[in-house]
């Protein structure tokens, strides 16, 4: 979605080679970022390797569908790996012989991290351009019982994972995380803290101080760390439509002008 | 304005649901825009306010007032509708028999009174001139020949025996869940014979959306306070009161594996109250599709409010599912109030009355002070920078 490429301002042809960029919604829903994220590498032959850990793949499918993006024919054509983490996770608390222990052991991540890592170079090898891993979202794991510490380190692999020898080689990183009202629950929080502290660009979404609008669904602030330009930090409001998103300064939404 | 698709093998209950012909289910609608299937709550004014009804391979949540009455309520209507649309229904209950709420579920007012005795009497084709095309038409009956979408209920009377029967639904009470639950160190044991009761359920009636059937109907979970002390939760706390204990976000995730993969629709109401950890009810919202607060006004000074003179409670939505599209149902607004009266339960747009009387004492706060959900949609607990 161009709309959001602007906000965010990534030009329609940037590679992010060895960006890290954390997404984080509080009390508006932000997840239309991730389905931005995807049309838009995989529209630029990027290959992407998706775990997806709290919605299914159907949704994702219709969903970038609209956006212009056939997920069943990327994956046939090796560009997209869907790692269904609600599924896995899922079942290990349904069946009673779980099958993939490795990955849903509940203390350690280290299984479910070289699953997703035999993804990756899987991807590598079978394409020219360096992986995208999007990981949707961490806090289902945080949910379920995995420490901070762990999750945190989790990520920290992953950013290795990505960062390969040559400005060319290195892949790119993002994650959901879903941090609820700021403030109010501390483990989240600190998760994301620690995430964006690891990452380059931090997004976050919210909902708008005075309530529910119909109109305006909530801000979204974009800051770009480590630089040392100026104007590093980006607020504005949106609205979420059916195949695209709106942006405009606070308080320019067209109902409010009317 | 529908056409209609081939039925194809769906993986996912997430496939357009325009692909299975849309007159087959009974008691099932595809949203107006977004083509998701939904069932009716049985609250027809809720339906209209949450975007038409429920959607089909979602969890419905519902935040319990105090007492935890009208949240029984609205699993009742839930529950009816079933007998209704011909749906199937599975209740569990730990707090309750299930029993009793079964032979508590509230008769359906049927649409024509004189329906009762069938066929035209000389005396009704007299009195009432239908247009000759319709005459030999059965009048409509109550029961699941009705493919209405969403039914009105009379509290004063109770369903039949009959029709409840004609659900066989499943039941699953205490002594079933302190019987049958296994020792397990991922989650609370009853919550794991929950799980697997659900599951078998859904295999038994052949509701999974891979399996290809003839006759498609939907298979209706209704959880009635999930979480209570009777299912050995204790408030999100481990046995050692220091640790959280994750069963309840866990056996949320497992169910939504389930449901994201059949066709039912599963409603709990958990008594949120009783959860006092920061931060814990929120990560339980996270977990479910759509989610609702019932705030009621009994026993607190609320009730002798007079702008809440016609309301038994409020009514919020929390948050609403975005599913197969980048927008979820957005309406005017997400706080409502909720009346009670002998026939009919109704959810609307709190409307004050138009004059207080000159003798009420006008309160100078706030008449929803602490009322601030944190929802999926949009608002903050910081004080309203509006109010005078």
């Amino acid at each position: 979605m161009e709309d959001v490429n602007n906000v965010l301002d990534i030009a329609k042809d940037d590679n992010l080679y060895g960006e890290v960029i954390t997404l984080a919604d509080s009390t508006a829903d932000g997840t239309f970022l991730i389905h931005h994220f995807l049309s838009f590498f995989l529209g630029n032959n990027r290959p992407v390797c998706f775990v997806s850990l709290s919605q299914s793949f159907g949704h994702h499918k219709s969903v970038c569908q609209k956006l212009g993006v056939s997920l069943t024919q990327k994956i046939e054509s090796s560009h997209l790996n869907f790692f269904d983490g609600l599924k896995v996770f899922g079942n290990r608390f349904l069946d009673t012989q779980p099958e993939n222990v490795d990955i849903s052991n509940t203390t350690s991540l280290q299984g479910f991290y070289k699953a997703i890592k035999t993804n990756y170079e899987d991807l590598q090898d079978k394409n020219k351009a360096p992986p995208v891993v999007i990981v949707d979202s961490l806090n289902v794991l945080l949910n379920i019982g995995y420490q901070v510490k762990e999750i945190s380190a989790f990520v920290q692999y992953l950013c290795h994972l990505i960062s390969g020898p040559g400005c060319d080689a290195r892949g790119t990183l993002i994650t959901f995380l879903s941090i609820g009202e700021n403030g109010l629950d501390e483990e989240t929080s600190l998760l994301w803290r620690s995430v964006v502290h690891m990452s380059n660009m931090d997004v976050l979404v919210s909902g708008l101080e005075s309530g529910y609008c119909k109109d305006v669904h909530g801000k979204i602030e974009v800051k770009r760390r480590n630089l040392l330009k100026k104007n590093s930090q980006k607020t504005m409001q949106f609205k979420v439509n059916d195949k695209s998103v709106n942006f405009f300064a606070s308080g320019m939404s067209r109902a409010v002008l009317g | 304005m529908f056409t209609f698709f081939n039925c194809s093998m769906a993986t996912t209950s997430f496939q357009k649901k325009a692909r299975v012909k849309i007159n087959q289910i009974p008691g099932t609608k595809p949203s107006l825009f977004n083509n998701q299937l939904l069932i009716s709550s049985g609250v027809p004014s809720l339906d209209n306010i949450i975007g038409g009804g429920l959607a089909v391979g979602t969890v419905c949540l519902i935040e319990e007032d105090v007492y935890g009455s009208y949240s029984r309520l609205l699993l009742k209507y839930f529950s009816a509708e079933a007998a209704m649309t011909g749906h199937s229904l599975l209740l569990a209950s730990a707090d309750q028999d299930p029993q009793l709420i079964v032979k508590e579920l509230p008769g359906p007012i049927l649409d024509d009174p004189g329906d009762v005795t069938k066929g035209n009497t000389p005396e009704q084709s007299e009195n009432m001139k239908i247009a000759w095309r319709y005459q030999h038409l059965p009048a409509s009956q109550a029961g699941h020949s009705s493919s209405k979408f969403g039914h009105y209920y009379d509290l004063t009377k109770v369903m039949e025996p009959q029709l409840i029967s004609s659900v066989n639904p499943a039941l699953v009470g205490i002594e079933e869940l302190e019987r049958e639950c296994k020792e397990c160190k991922d989650l609370n044991p009853k919550y794991k014979y929950l799980l697997k009761r659900i599951k078998e359920e859904i295999d038994r009636g052949h509701f999974s959306t891979t399996e290809q059937t003839d006759k498609r109907s939907i298979l209706r979970i209704a959880v009635h306070s999930l979480g209570s002390p009777l299912w050995d939760e204790c408030g999100g706390l481990a046995s050692n009161q220091e640790d959280l204990d994750y069963s309840l976000p866990r056996f949320l995730l497992a169910l939504r594996v389930l449901m994201r993969s059949a066709f039912a629709v599963c409603m709990i109401t958990i008594p949120t109250h009783l959860f006092q950890i920061p931060g814990y009810v929120g990560r339980l919202r996270k977990m479910c599709d759509t989610v609702l607060h019932m705030d009621s006004f009994a026993g607190s000074d609320k009730e002798k409010n007079p702008a809440f003179k016609e309301y038994h409670g409020l009514f919020n939505i929390v948050q609403l599912p975005r599913l197969n599209s980048l927008l979820c149902h957005m309406p005017d607004t997400l706080d409502f109030a909720f009346k009670l009266r002998r026939k009919k339960f109704t959810i609307e747009k709190l409307h004050l009355p138009p004059e207080l009387s000159e003798t009420a004492n006008r309160n100078q706060e706030d008449p929803l002070p602490h009322l601030h959900p944190s929802t999926a949609l949009c608002s903050t607990t910081k004080p309203n920078k509006l109010d005078f």
